[in-house]
């Protein structure tokens, strides 16, 4: 219907009928596929036999509790970040493989192990999800349980909402997964390149699963936005005014302005290239009146603000860590605040760096490369702000200090990087070249590196108990070694002339390189493992490992330190008041550490909801359907989104409010416990003697 | 932080519903499309001043439904409403105005003929 489609298509299964001709397979799906099944199976019989399943859907799954939402978010972008990893060890071996005409081809390739087409479809799939499913996933999920934590705030603003945005995130990562085994994926690369994902030159089902998935998380990010704005703007408690507001709070501001600004622009290009795909429209084609250069632009347009999307969270994860690790407030946070907000706001004027070879001439060139230059201003102030954080502080190196001064020393590699490519004379040479890919790469590893140290700072504030240092350490530093293996020949290999994005590399010299990267590769596969079991080694020790005080790191200096470790749902037994943009630190200077408030009220709690998930089920059908163009399931679903909406909209029973009396009995519970823990070190309840860390920590 | 289930209707946003606003709105909206209708149907103006006419008449529809129907104005419900809007000037301006001048150097290099 509509389109002339290659294959079959009939009007009750869509283009399904297309799987019973098998085009391609090879034997990785059959392990991806093995891997997939082994690992979902063990997780589904281990929630049978222990009986979790009531337990999963009234506690997790119809949770609207934003600590729990950003926990699910930030497991399915580790699950998705572990999937990308697997294609990037594809990707490198496969290119060591497939050099010089003499390199064998197995597996249906005429050199290495992966067909041309196969290897599109790997690093489009790759860099979709580890930008989309992977990264934002993270960064969005801390935030979702930092932010309320950190303003002093019960919840988030729109609870509902925010688990709106977690199920579509979770459909967006389910499609993806169902690509692996059924039909295809894109082979346009993550950009989309027009007119490649034109239905004329790609007819096959992956660039509508790519187009899906952009689209569902491209909306699941605006929702977030807009909530994550409202809860800052609205809900900070009485005292914090905006600039006493906690530096990652601001960066989730920044991040989450330019998220609101810019995913429609996405969400708009993606509609056009779907409306060419499934209605025969010619915005971006390249004949009958189209114009594919303005995809390009609609692209970048979001493109880049999406890179600064993902790399100011990970800024304020660094502006976070630093200071509690060097004992210091941090240095200037009127700046550090100034500098986040030109960042975002700069990264609306730079979107032509990925293009200046399209031809737009040295006027429109050089405005851009000044722009992205200016960019370097603000970073710098937050490097320079962070230098001097430590400079004269006790720097501690536990674990997430590491990562954050891993991050830090990446930033030199990356922002030189992106200044060359600023200056078109350099682009000219080097665009399309490895250059590119690990200039970014390494712009993504600064993000990954302060993700693992968030990750280890907020854990125990998170579950209450510690990771584990010594094999943290183990990790930081084989996840360093590998990144440096990788992407150091990468650079260099961008420089001899090597070209992204290939199947064959023709040039014999380039091998050892590309063997070094391989290292590399190998050195990262033992990080993940390490990682694995740092966490398996942590959950199995955690009563040794108890986290005894409020207060983890016990110089840590913002609100979210001012609650149990782990929060309670209600995150906070009475609503906090703030004196100081480092309240907890504050507080320590002068004695105030007791979570004991003068007096409870009554607290307003949101309920949980089933809403959002048959929503999400409705949606991840959708997109489906809207696949293998089955009409008719699309339209049901839709009906049944509405559906769901209006029941929601008349359901009545949505909150409900926990008496002052019972309050203080659950925090009463919950203080005993800390005193029962911090009996050898009295320090928490404030009611047996001074604070032991009081001597060394000032504000 | 703790306001209770409280009915749509008290909402402060819903309370300042007006007839007489959502009317004019309407009347504003209506008398400003036929002007221009009327304006382009007449030919009496040369192209570029009839297209600065329209606009002028689009913005100052955009600027009424903007403060008459979303009730964008400064009160304390409605500023963060506001402000929003306002800061999208700049990005409007970005992503369209710039957008232009980029491929219209594009299409004058790169183009047969060039224009
Ligand atoms: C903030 C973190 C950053 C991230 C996450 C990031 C990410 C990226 C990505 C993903 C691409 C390539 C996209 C593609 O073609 O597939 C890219 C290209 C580029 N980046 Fe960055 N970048 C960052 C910072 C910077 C900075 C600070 C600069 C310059 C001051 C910069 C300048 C460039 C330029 C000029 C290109 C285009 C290269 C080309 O395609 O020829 N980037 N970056
Ligand atoms: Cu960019």
């Amino acid at each position: 219907m509509f389109m002339n489609l290659q294959g079959p298509w009939d009007p009750l299964f869509g283009r399904l009928p297309m799987l019973l001709d098998l085009q391609y397979n090879n034997p990785w799906i059959m392990f991806a596929f093995a891997l997939v099944v082994l690992g979902g199976g063990t997780v589904v019989a281990a929630l049978t036999y222990y009986k979790l399943w009531g337990w999963l859907w009234r506690d997790w799954l119809t949770t609207v509790d934003h600590k729990k939402i950003g926990i699910m978010y930030i497991i399915i972008g580790l699950v998705m970040l572990f999937r990308g990893f697997f294609e990037a060890a594809m990707i490198r071996t496969h290119q060591a493989m497939a050099v010089g005409p003499d390199s064998p081809g197995i597996l249906g390739a005429a050199h290495g192990y992966l067909t041309p087409f196969h290897i599109s479809e790997i690093f489009t799939v790759h860099g979709t999800l580890m930008i989309l499913l992977a990264v934002t996933p993270i960064l969005v999920g801390f935030m979702n349980l930092i932010v309320p934590l950190q303003i002093g705030a019960r919840d988030m603003a729109y609870p509902f909402l925010n688990a709106v945005g977690l199920w579509l995130t979770a459909m967006a990562a389910g499609l993806c997964m169902v690509s692996l085994f059924v039909g295809s994926f894109s082979h346009a690369g993550w950009v989309g390149l027009t007119p490649l994902t034109e239905l004329d030159h790609s007819p096959g089902v992956g660039v509508d699963y790519w187009i899906w998935i952009l689209q569902i998380s491209s909306i699941a990010s605006t929702v977030g936005a807009v909530n994550l704005i409202a809860t800052m703007l609205k809900m900070r408690a009485p005292g914090m005014s905006l600039m006493r507001m906690p530096i990652f709070s601001w960066t989730a501001m920044g991040t989450n302005i330019i998220a609101l600004t810019s995913f429609p622009l996405l969400t708009v290009a993606i509609a056009l290239l779907t409306l060419d795909r499934y209605v025969g429209t010619h915005f971006f084609t390249a004949d009958g009146g189209g114009n594919f250069m303005m995809y390009t632009n609609l692209f970048w347009l979001w493109g880049h603000p999406e890179v600064y999307f993902v790399v100011l969270p990970a800024f304020g994860f660094i502006s976070e860590i630093i200071p509690t690790f060097s004992e210091k407030p941090l240095f200037n946070h009127t700046s550090m605040i100034f500098a986040t907000m030109m960042i975002a706001g700069v990264s609306w004027l730079v979107w032509l760096h990925h293009f200046f070879i399209m031809g737009s001439g040295p006027q429109v060139n050089t405005f851009f490369s000044i722009a992205t230059m200016l960019v370097g201003i603000p970073t710098g102030v937050k490097v320079f702000n962070w230098a001097f954080t430590m400079f004269r502080g006790r720097v501690r190196l536990e674990t997430p200090m590491l990562w954050a001064l891993g991050s830090v020393l990446l930033l030199i590699g990356g922002g030189m990087t992106g200044m060359m490519l600023a200056i078109p004379a350099i682009n000219y040479v080097s665009h399309n070249s490895v250059f590119v890919v690990a200039h970014f790469h390494n712009m993504f590893l600064i993000i990954a590196f302060a993700i693992f140290g968030a990750v280890t700072y907020w854990w125990p504030k998170a579950f209450g108990f510690y990771l584990d240092e010594k094999l943290g350490k183990i990790f930081f530093w084989l996840f360093w070694g590998g990144s440096v293996f990788v992407f150091v020949p990468m650079y260099a290999l961008g420089f001899l002339g090597m070209t992204r994005r290939l199947d064959y590399i023709a040039h014999p010299s380039w091998w050892p390189l590309l063997m070094l990267e391989v290292v590399g590769i190998a050195l990262y596969a033992a990080s993940v493992a390490a990682f694995v079991l740092q966490v398996y080694v942590s959950i199995r020790d955690r009563e040794k490992n108890r986290v005894r005080t409020s207060d983890a790191w016990e110089t840590s200096r913002s609100l979210e330190w001012a609650t149990h470790c782990p929060p309670p749902f209600y995150n906070f037994g009475a609503t906090p008041i703030v004196h100081s943009n480092d309240e907890w630190a504050w507080r320590r200077e002068h004695r105030l550490t007791t979570l004991k408030p003068e007096n409870y009220s009554d607290t307003h709690m949101p309920k949980n909801t089933a809403v959002p998930i048959v929503l999400g089920f409705f949606v991840g059908l959708f997109s489906i359907a809207a696949v293998w163009r089955v009409w008719w399931v699309m339209g049901l679903c839709v009906i049944g989104m509405i559906a769901t909406l209006i029941f929601r909209a008349f359901q009545k029973d949505v909150d409900y409010v926990i008496p002052a009396d019972e309050m203080e009995a659950m925090e009463r519970e919950k203080l005993d416990q800390i005193d029962h823990r911090a009996q050898d070190s009295a320090q928490q309840t404030g009611e047996m003697g001074e604070p032991e860390i009081d001597g060394h920590a000032h504000g | 932080m703790a306001h209770h289930q409280s009915s749509p209707i008290d909402h402060p946003e819903i309370q300042s519903a007006s007839t007489l606003q959502y009317v004019s709105a309407f009347v504003l909206g209506l008398a400003l499309m036929i002007v221009s209708c009327i304006i382009t149907l007449g030919g009496g103006l040369s192209q570029s001043s009839t297209l600065t006419w329209i606009g002028i008449l689009a913005l100052i529809a955009v600027v009424g439904q903007l403060y008459l129907l979303f009730k964008l104005d400064l009160s304390k419900t409605m500023i963060w409403h506001t402000v929003s809007a306002v800061l999208t000037i700049p990005l409007v301006f970005i992503s369209i105005v710039v957008t232009m001048w980029m491929f219209q150097y594009l299409e004058m290099r790169v183009m047969v003929g060039g224009s």
